[in-house]
């Protein structure tokens, strides 16, 4: 399957420099948090933040784990294409995992846009919601895709029992 | 599983051996054991006929309902 195997590639590039540039925020992370000479503001979402309230500093911290546990999730999804490489695609690991993916996804957005949520409730004292039209960014997409995954899974699951019980009959 | 297989019982009512049933109903001595064992999760009509045919008995004497406790 070619699909597949340009699929691995693009997980593996990503994964590759995402975890470098992840290295390099977590070495960052402690001086820019601790150090309170370090006050560049940083830009997430379209929002910009200064760390120099303990709140800001929780919101770069809270969006620092969201971004890892999305990056956590790419891990995991790349073990899941190795399975299906390796044509071991109805297994338990499989299904186990497309589950966690889906909660990392949904835990990952909801971290990052609950944290800016409130950080723009407190500085702007507004609370707003918005759908962004065309964009993978949104909160819906994000979380409709964690169930997404959350859905595979039960179907992968379907699917083994289907296949267990097809070898089982004589 | 409340079916019960009585097929090994079968086979000695008509002093049979495993192999030689799976090799007169053309099927590999693996799944005639997954068979015997009660794994087996479905039984086609096909292999029912076949073994019927071969130990000439009826459905009902290799196989059985027993109530779960």
């Amino acid at each position: 399957m070619k699909k597949l195997q340009i699929l691995r590639a693009v997980l593996d590039f990503f994964w590759f420099f995402s975890l470098i540039s992840g290295i390099g925020i977590l070495i960052l992370l402690t001086f820019y948090l601790f150090d309170s000479n370090m006050d560049i503001p940083v830009k997430i979402k379209g929002n910009v933040i200064t760390p120099t309230t303990l709140l800001s500093k929780l919101i770069i911290l809270a969006n620092v784990i969201s971004g890892f546990l999305f990056l956590y999730s790419i891990y995991v999804l790349r073990k899941v294409v190795g399975y299906f490489q390796r044509k071991e695609i109805f297994k338990s690991e499989v299904i186990e995992n497309f589950n966690l993916i889906g909660k990392l996804v949904i835990s990952s957005s909801l971290i990052s846009h609950l944290s800016l949520f409130i950080f723009t409730y407190i500085n702007r004292g507004t609370v707003g919601f918005s759908i962004e039209f065309g964009s993978y960014d949104s909160f819906l997409i994000s979380i409709s895709l964690g169930l997404f995954f959350m859905v595979i899974s039960e179907v992968f699951k379907i699917a083994k029992n289907i296949k267990e019980e097809n070898e089982l009959t004589i | 599983m409340p079916i019960i297989i009585n097929l090994d019982v079968m086979l000695a009512k008509r002093k049979m051996r495993s192999n030689e049933l799976a090799e007169r109903m053309g099927i590999t001595t693996a799944n005639l054991s997954i068979l015997k064992t009660g794994k087996a999760k479905a039984v086609r009509f096909s292999t029912l006929e076949a073994i019927c045919e071969i130990l000439e008995c009826q459905p009902g004497d290799i196989m059985e309902f027993v109530k779960e406790e």
